[in-house]
């Protein structure tokens, strides 16, 4: 295996009480591209992300970030390197979404050096990307579901990381908010070179959006690489056990499935 | 990274502390603050007027009686009504914002019965009757009790609700244990029952200086605790992928608690109602930034503290009642108008 990728993962394993999760996977994320990670429920597509964001302690292997084990490098300065966006973060009330991004600034502050206008710079930048600098004086509760995830995302964003993981960002979002979610993380990953890795649970819109596809069965990496070659009718029956046929889009010419 | 610094970025009131209501409502509750500061050393049961308060405190004539009264009786009264109320709101503060628990509470989670408890050992085995020598005994029992909730809580998978009944539970015991010990001794209960009801008139300056690196430890890292805080109030996984090391900061943050309500315990009693009401009062005007929480809950605290200090020297109260009595009897009322106007936020 060529150590070109920043974020990787060796022989992973991660066990739950009762349960093994992941089971020995290796698996690299590449730089600079949209990756996505799909699979049946509880083949541990979650509990993979959390691994790569060192969310989740793990049995045994290793995430290797920049060279070094994840799990035993400094916590800060893993989290200027590398955000996660986490499945249903909370958020007490009233937590203005400026106040939110401006808490994706943690890593780079400390109680001495509290602000920067670098920290400011980057709140702004980040409330402009996800178009929510109008909204910046609103409290999150009083925003619609699609609006509140861009606030999330922009308090990732502001932490000014290379490297972006999300788990699951269109959860609860309507169609046209998933679309409008997701095409706003691959302008930031073709904008600004992030490397972007996130759980999706719909194939149709991974396949769309990834330039790189994972498919995780039993804990395992079953097949991984560009969605032409991953969306397959053979894939989704030994993955999913999904009888499909996979046409071509009409209009974007990604894989697209057809449940039979 | 690009790193196109937007050049237009609009004025950010909400981040610089100097240009938002947050500063100018801190700055007059300090102010507050100060005057009945000056009310507490004037009233009581000898009148004194404000010249002898300027005096006692620039240029301090030991024999007079007025100013004896002031420097040796009223000043480390009010001294210690300030530190605990500051340390006891500051305590709240740090533990609803831990356990993103709006009850959450050191007196309801155990903390205060058990450095009660210490004390009481302390008083009975040891036959201590100076709060000063009651610091360590006071901490021990905070710290046994904090990790009794703690484990009975459900440890590091602690959901709210259990660990308010692992509190009510480890406080009824600590309570039971503390009155059984003191059937026992009376010469106990002596110094007990003064000590219990939760008050400033037994507090000097020895038992302050003593105490005092206890409460100012416990401040620094509260201040320095605001904003891992701030993440943590995100959820866990949101503050570890902002870099926090949660663990790690929860042990910190649970030892300051336990500092802060135990030297609090060993000058001035179990005080109840302060830890939980005051976050919520200041939680009114610092909105859910904990930086300023720290800073409001310490200042309301102390107002709290220094007007149910003043309000027990009322006639009406037989001139001389407990602080820890009157701080619950202003507390609880006011608990219930708070929850009633708009519900206790969540968290």
């Amino acid at each position: 295996m060529s150590q070109t990728a920043r974020l990787s993962a060796r022989d992973l394993a991660v066990s739950f009480p009762g349960m093994q999760v992941l089971k020995g996977l290796t698996l690299e994320i590449p730089d600079t591209k949209m990756t996505v990670i799909i699979g049946p429920n509880a083949c541990g597509k979650s509990t993979l992300l959390r691994s790569l964001a060192r969310l989740q302690t793990i049995g045994a292997g290793t995430v290797v970030l920049d060279g070094k084990a994840i799990h035993k490098e400094n916590s800060r300065s893993v989290a200027r390197r590398l955000a996660i966006l986490p499945q249903m973060p909370t958020a007490p009330e009233g937590l203005l979404v400026r106040d939110l991004v401006t808490r994706g600034r943690t890593p780079h502050q400390s109680a001495l050096r509290q602000w920067s206008k670098k920290d400011a710079a980057a709140v702004s930048q980040a409330l402009e990307l996800t178009g929510m600098t109008d909204n910046a004086h609103r409290p999150l509760e009083t925003l619609s579901g699609g609006q509140r995830q861009r606030a999330w995302l922009a308090m990732a964003l502001a932490q000014q990381t290379d490297i972006l993981l999300l788990d699951e960002p269109t959860t609860y979002l309507d169609l046209p908010h998933q679309i409008e979610l997701l095409n706003l993380v691959q302008r930031l990953n073709r904008d600004t070179g992030r490397t972007v890795a996130m759980v999706l649970h719909d194939i149709n819109l991974a396949a769309r959006f990834a330039d790189h596809i994972v498919a995780l069965k039993d804990g395992q990496v079953h097949l991984q690489g560009p969605p032409d070659q991953v969306i397959t009718e053979s894939t989704m029956q030994g993955v999913f056990g999904l009888a499909c046929t996979v046409i071509s889009d009409p209009v974007h010419a990604n894989p697209h499935v057809i449940p039979a | 990274m690009d790193t196109d610094m937007g050049s237009n970025s609009p004025s950010v009131p909400s981040e610089r502390p100097g240009t938002d209501p947050r500063g100018l409502w801190f700055c007059l509750s300090v102010l507050g603050l100060v005057i009945l500061a000056g009310l507490s050393l004037r009233f009581g049961l000898r009148p004194t007027g404000w010249d002898q308060i300027l005096a006692a405190l620039t240029d301090y004539d030991r024999m007079n009686p007025d100013q004896i009264v002031i420097r040796a009786i009223r000043l480390p009264r009010l001294a210690g009504a300030i530190l605990a109320g500051a340390s006891l709101g500051v305590a709240g503060a740090l533990m609803q914002g831990m356990t993103r628990n709006p009850l959450a509470d050191p007196g309801l989670f155990g903390v205060n019965a058990g450095a009660a408890l210490g004390v009481v050992v302390c008083i009975m085995f040891l036959g201590q009757t100076d709060p000063a020598s009651f610091i360590w005994v006071a901490l021990g029992g905070a710290l046994v009790a904090s990790l009794l909730v703690f484990l009975l809580g459900g440890g590091g998978q602690a959901n709210p609700a259990r660990l308010v009944l692992a509190g009510a539970a480890v406080s009824a015991l600590f309570l039971a244990l503390s009155r059984t010990a003191l059937i026992v001794s009376h010469q106990a209960l002596e110094v007990y029952r003064f000590w219990v009801l939760g008050g400033f008139n037994g507090v000097d300056f020895a038992t302050i200086n003593t105490l005092l690196p206890f409460f100012a430890v416990g401040f620094v890292i509260a201040i320095f605790a605001a904003i891992t805080l701030n993440a943590l109030m995100l959820g866990e996984d949101t503050a570890r992928s902002l870099g926090v090391r949660v663990g790690s900061a929860q042990l910190v943050i649970g030892l300051a608690i336990v500092i802060l309500c135990g030297a609090t315990v060993a000058m001035a009693g179990p005080i109840a109602f302060v830890g939980l009401i005051v976050p919520h009062l200041a939680r009114w005007r610092a909105g859910p930034d904990m930086r300023w929480m720290m800073l409001y809950s310490a200042s309301f605290g102390a107002i709290l503290m220094i007007s149910a200090d003043l309000a027990g020297r009322l006639p009406l109260f037989g001139g001389n009642m407990q602080a820890g009595v009157m701080s619950a009897m202003i507390g609880g009322p006011a608990l219930i108008w708070l929850v009633r106007r708009n519900g206790v936020s969540k968290l």
